[in-house]
């Protein structure tokens, strides 16, 4: 389980987020653009130092700001799959896959060859990032961030620079994550479509906090976000 | 005109000055990456005020004139200097008028076009993206520096060392006042073509030339050939 309660600042506007990630399954983090989702997972992820709060998982403290005690975010233990792949261009796809374990020290909770099988992309492992496809790349990115999973795994709109055809085979991946592995799963999008298909629960996230919390299909009918969400996935 | 010039080169008048210039470039290059990339990155990532000062102290041979700045340096490592009198009150050592005095001159004319360019590939927004990725992959700040940064500025860090390596070669205004122009212990290429033209043999000064221009373009296609790569 991950928890959090967490403040923080950014020039004029002041973020306040707290809730909770339970283990195999997807939270979905709902909001519209600039609600503040990339800024959450940014937090948890250790690439952006709260003003105060507590971060934990699984009953290990990420960090507490009444000790000063903040883990760098290298030793979090976090997957990361970003709007853009994020694949470092040099090295092939099975080096990014390997990175987390090679060079940063991580204990996938799945080998290699099940998490390339999962994901359809054994027979790309020799190839470089420039030579895949938008969806081949996000893909290989999920692996990654898989094999880069101790604590839990973070999605932030995985399908917003992939091509709308490609949508549906790259969600339907998305979908069997949780049942590989008991980690907490947070899924961010302003896709209702997205959140319906993919999410157990979800956080509503506005104007700098989370406005609601709990099943993904109550979050949506109460918060009326149905209809203007849709037309902004079709835009 | 071509049999003078067979002359200059077979006199071995040319050997000094164009081995010192080869030794200059190689203890500039081998500066350059162990000082001056690092100080590319720190001023790339640092907003502290030592990083300002550090970028402005490194931008200043290409701002202001070598041989006033060759000037402020004499007075600086001379031996009364500011850095001088302490490094020759605790080794006996003088640099300046000494041939490691030539291999400074270099280091420093070369400095900027290094430091500027490649601070430029660490700051754009994709490395420090792919730099962020990696981070939260496991890997701490150095790893992210050797096996992320270094990698994807290498084109750069190539065409920069190129560049330098071109204002090694040919450098005058600085290792004038710190090298002093003493024949057969510090004149590089430049300063015996300068010396030459002086005495009146113009065959040497000729021949010289002639040994630059082969330095110079041999960097030219070095550079061609990494941006060449670049663009692969």
């Amino acid at each position: 389980m991950l928890q959090f309660d967490l403040t923080k600042t950014l020039g004029e506007k002041t973020f306040r987020f707290s809730g909770e990630a339970p283990g195999g399954a997807i939270t979905v983090i709902l909001g519209r653009s600039g609600s503040g989702k990339t800024t959450l997972a940014r937090l948890l992820a250790g690439i952006l130092e709260p003003d105060s709060g507590t971060i934990s998982c699984s009953g290990r403290t990420l960090y507490e700001s009444s000790r000063s005690f903040s883990l760098a975010p290298e030793k979090r233990g976090v997957g990361f799959v970003f709007q853009d792949h994020r694949l470092l261009p040099h090295r092939t796809v099975r080096d990014n896959i390997l990175l987390p374990v090679r060079l940063g020290g991580r204990s996938p909770h799945l080998p290699l060859k099940a998490v390339m099988e999962l994901l359809q992309i054994s027979r790309l492992a020799d190839r470089y990032p420039r030579s895949l496809s938008g969806g081949e790349a996000q893909r290989v990115s999920l692996a990654r961030a898989m094999m880069a999973s101790e604590s839990f795994l973070i999605m932030d709109e995985p399908l917003s620079s992939v091509d709308p055809l490609l949508r549906a085979d790259l969600i339907a991946f998305f979908k069997r994550v949780p049942a590989e592995f008991s980690l907490p799963v947070l899924y961010i999008t302003h896709s209702a479509a997205e959140a319906r298909f993919l999410g157990d629960q979800a956080l509503f996230i506005q104007d700098g906090g989370v406005m609601d919390r709990g099943p993904v299909r109550d979050v949506l009918l109460r918060n009326r976000f149905v209809q203007p969400f849709e037309e902004l996935a079709d835009a | 005109m071509l049999e003078s010039l067979q002359t200059v080169f077979a006199s071995g008048e040319l050997a000094f000055p164009v081995w010192l210039t080869l030794r200059a470039c190689a203890c500039g290059l081998v500066l350059f990456v162990l000082l001056a990339v690092p100080l590319a990155f720190y001023t790339a990532r640092s907003k502290s005020l030592l990083s300002k000062c550090l970028l402005f102290a490194s931008t200043l041979p290409l701002i202001f004139p070598p041989v006033a700045l060759g000037y402020l340096l004499l007075l600086l490592l001379g031996r009364n200097g500011l850095l001088g009198a302490p490094l020759f009150a605790a080794t006996g050592l003088r640099l300046i008028f000494s041939e490691p005095a030539v291999y400074l001159a270099a280091f420093i004319a070369g400095l900027p076009l290094i430091v500027r360019p490649v601070r430029e590939a660490f700051t754009s927004p994709r490395m420090r993206d792919l730099e962020e990725a990696a981070r939260i992959c496991g890997l701490g700040p150095m790893q992210v520096f050797l096996s992320v940064s270094l990698p994807l500025a290498r084109n750069a860090i190539a065409s920069a060392l190129l560049l330098a390596l071109a204002r090694c070669a040919g450098e005058v205004g600085i290792t004038l006042m710190l090298g002093g122009n003493i024949e057969g212990r510090t004149t590089t290429l430049s300063l015996e073509i300068f010396n030459a033209v002086g005495r009146g043999d113009f065959d040497l000064a000729t021949g010289l030339c002639i040994v630059l221009a082969a330095i110079a373009v041999s960097l030219y296609g070095l550079l061609q050939l990494s941006r060449k790569e670049q663009s692969l």
